[in-house]
């Protein structure tokens, strides 16, 4: 029962990730003018808006790929954390500091508000450290295993 | 294969959702534009399509007034209200 927990948590929790980028990636890709018209407004990013509207949702879908093969998985885990942790903190500089929040106004998730897409955020920054801290810990484990010589 | 099929699962699940919401958008064959309306924040003429101009982008942030609609093109470059996306700001 542990070894069937071990690993349906992880494999639930990088299908959701799949799922997450492969959707955001597409409909950015497909909705490309609109994406970039909107990123060059943003203070923050302003006139690396084209190379940025390229460069994210190539990053999602590498990020898929990885959560997609097994052997990858942990990089995958650690690139969706490093995502999300950088779109979190974006979204928090924008409710805070920016005067108009523009409007995407595309595709299911765009249709939240701004903090409630801080909140979903927010759950998947902390999903994909939930899914990466198992796989620390096996490292940690055979390294003091094998510091102390005392089997397994 | 048993390892890979959340994954499928997930992916097929992905390009349908985002099949179903580009097709949504698009009416008539075209996508829907972003009008800003002009008269803001008075509130008189929100049904008027001739009070909307096309923009790029919108900002809209808040609810009190009418800031404008993502709407299709009737053809004379305004906005066809009805079943248009409203959109308000403060």
């Amino acid at each position: 029962m542990k070894t069937v927990k071990k690993t349906i948590v992880p494999d639930i929790i990088s299908a959701l990730f799949i799922l997450l980028f492969v959707y955001t990636a597409l409909t950015k890709l497909m909705e490309h003018e609109s994406f970039r018209a909107v990123l060059s407004q943003s203070p923050l990013i302003g006139i690396n808006a084209t190379i940025l509207s390229w460069v994210l949702p190539i990053l999602e879908l590498f990020t898929a790929t990885l959560l997609f093969i097994p052997t990858m998985r942990k990089w995958g885990f650690a690139s969706s954390l490093i995502l999300m942790f950088f779109f979190t903190c974006y979204i928090t500089y924008m409710i805070l500091f920016a005067r108009d929040l523009p409007c995407s106004c595309g595709g299911v998730i765009s249709a939240m508000t701004w903090p409630e897409h801080l909140i979903f955020n927010i759950f998947f920054t902390a999903l994909a450290a939930i899914a990466l801290r198992p796989t620390l810990k096996n490292k940690l484990f055979i390294a003091i295993n094998r510091n102390s010589r005392t089997p397994v | 294969m048993k390892k890979y099929l959340l994954g499928i699962i997930a992916i097929f699940m992905a390009i349908s959702l985002s099949a179903f919401t580009i097709v949504k958008h698009e009416v008539s064959g075209r996508a829907m534009q972003n009008y800003s309306y002009n008269d803001y924040p008075d509130d008189a003429n929100i049904n008027n399509p001739t009070h909307y101009t096309e923009v790029a982008t919108l900002f809209c942030s808040g609810s009190a007034h009418r800031c404008g609609v993502k709407a299709n093109d009737d053809g004379t470059g305004h906005p066809v209200l009805s079943g248009a996306v409203i959109l308000t700001r403060n």
